[in-house]
């Protein structure tokens, strides 16, 4: 392996400050730093340089008086309005007394025990989706049947509730594969439900994301869907009897869609890029 | 998304403030192992084992009931009672860890202090200082959203947890968090230039 950038390095001096452990990228780099004696010293100096000025700004106390516990449970809980999530991060980044509460309660709140979310990077061409990246560990990629040629034998429908492999039901319209239309599915699993994501994009047309939770290969109903762009998109839905929730209309964007289930939310985050 | 508002919670709350028969043992059952976990976490966090969980569970409680429910009266309903309760909990932990001595993580961080005051100073040293000024003024300038992503990952968060952290999607913490790393480390390299510039004499 060559030299990583500088760039590359501070990002590994970031990322080993966490516990969490490092992706497999970031483990290539690590081993390459343990080996060379420039970025080792890079490394190193980064690393101290971060250490110490976590330490400092850990003292540093802004002149307003701190918040109080409901803000930082409405911050938590994400129902702050947007100028006042704006005024308590400014505080949050300049207190370290605030940044210390925020990361030690964040880990001791029930609800917020979620999984690390499924992605999903997808790119938004003429002739429908491209997918750029994907979490191969948690979603599977699930192979679609070709349009069904008018006259012509239909083709095995897809597996329903009941049917011995648990994947939930498609929408009705999701095995057309024209030049106009594309449209992709995934399937995962988590704490005993499986879900499946189908994007579909038709030319001209905004993309419809459809959403289906089984469990023990019956339909989940009644939980909350939420949808949640940057700034685009709010929207909640619940299942329907079916298992089934669409949010149609999705603009090139990043979403984070969380399916709240009583274990444990299951979140993925979606990418849909734009067409450049 | 319209709110969090759990409506059972909200009126859970106000029997017991209410004082109805059987709303406080609903209130343990509800809440009790929320309260527990949280009091286990800090202990366990600030390496406290001298401490009870018992005792301290207890402290919290008594702290809840004291001034009529002041604390739980507080409770503003936008946010989930747990939430709210989490926050609570950990600073009246602090607070009972505190009357008893200092946490841990105050006296590590004035030793470091001392140390930095009476050390003598090499050159090497001098260089980090610059440093470290640098990178506190870069940090300084960020907008609040990047210096925040920026002030987590210092405190060892991933940018997953961010993500769940800040209530953002995880894609735009990644985003943010690189252009918040270069305009850092453009930032820092203006600044050491003008210091390098201001030593020597043109
Ligand atoms: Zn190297
Ligand atoms: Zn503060």
């Amino acid at each position: 392996m060559n030299c990583p950038t500088l760039d590359t390095l501070i990002q590994l001096a970031f990322s080993t400050r966490s516990g969490n452990g490092l992706t497999m990228e970031e483990r290539a780099v690590q081993e390459h730093v343990q080996a060379c004696g420039a970025c080792g010293n890079a490394w190193a100096e980064w690393n101290g340089l971060l250490a110490e000025t976590r330490i400092l700004l850990a003292e540093r106390r802004p002149r307003e008086t701190c918040p109080e516990e409901n803000l930082f449970a409405e911050y938590l809980d994400g129902v702050l309005s947007s100028a006042a999530r704006r005024r308590f991060e400014r505080h949050l980044a300049a207190c370290g007394r605030c940044i210390d509460q925020l990361v030690e309660t964040y880990g001791l709140i029930p609800a917020r025990e979620t999984a690390a979310p499924a992605r999903i990077a997808v790119q938004w061409l003429k002739d429908g989706l491209k997918v750029l990246s994907l979490a191969k560990d948690i979603l599977r990629p699930l192979e679609l049947h070709p349009a069904p040629v008018l006259g012509a034998t239909s083709p095995p429908a897809p597996h329903v509730a009941g049917a011995s492999s648990p994947v939930p039901s498609l929408p009705p319209d999701s095995r057309l594969q024209t030049p106009d239309s594309k449209t992709l599915a995934w399937q995962m699993t988590q704490d005993g439900y499986d879900i499946q994501l189908t994007l579909q994009h038709a030319k001209a047309q905004r993309t419809t994301l459809h959403l289906a939770v089984l469990r023990d290969a019956a339909p989940v109903h009644g939980h909350r869907v939420s949808l949640r762009g940057e700034t685009t998109l709010r929207e909640s839905r619940k299942l329907a009897p079916t298992g089934t929730v669409t949010f149609a209309g999705l603009d090139p964007a990043e979403y984070e869609v969380s399916i709240d289930v009583p274990e444990r939310p299951i979140v993925v985050c979606l990418g849909v890029a734009g067409n450049d | 998304m319209s709110s969090n508002l759990d409506r059972s919670e909200q009126e859970l709350i106000a029997a017991c403030l209410a004082g109805a028969p059987g709303a406080w043992d609903q209130f343990m059952i509800q809440y009790r192992r929320v309260i527990r976990a949280t009091a286990g976490r800090l202990c366990q966090r600030y390496r406290d084992s001298s401490t009870d969980t018992d005792d301290l569970e207890h402290h919290v409680y008594q702290k809840l009931m004291e001034d009529n429910h002041r604390r739980i009266r507080a409770w503003q309903g936008r946010a989930k009672f747990s939430t709210y309760l989490v926050q609570i909990t950990r600073n009246l932990v602090l607070d009972y860890f505190a009357l008893r001595k200092k946490a841990p993580d105050v006296e590590a961080y004035q030793a470091h202090l001392e140390r930095a005051k009476d050390g003598p100073k090499l050159e090497d040293e001098e260089i980090n200082d610059a440093r470290r000024a640098a990178l506190r003024k870069a940090l300084e300038s960020l907008p609040e959203k990047q210096a925040l992503i920026i002030r987590l990952r210092l405190e060892g968060k991933s940018l997953c947890e961010i993500a769940a952290i800040t209530n953002r999607p995880l894609g735009t913490v990644s985003v943010e968090n690189s252009r918040a790393l270069e305009k850092l480390r453009a930032r820092m390299k203006a600044a050491l230039a003008d210091a390098e510039g201001s030593k020597q004499p043109s």
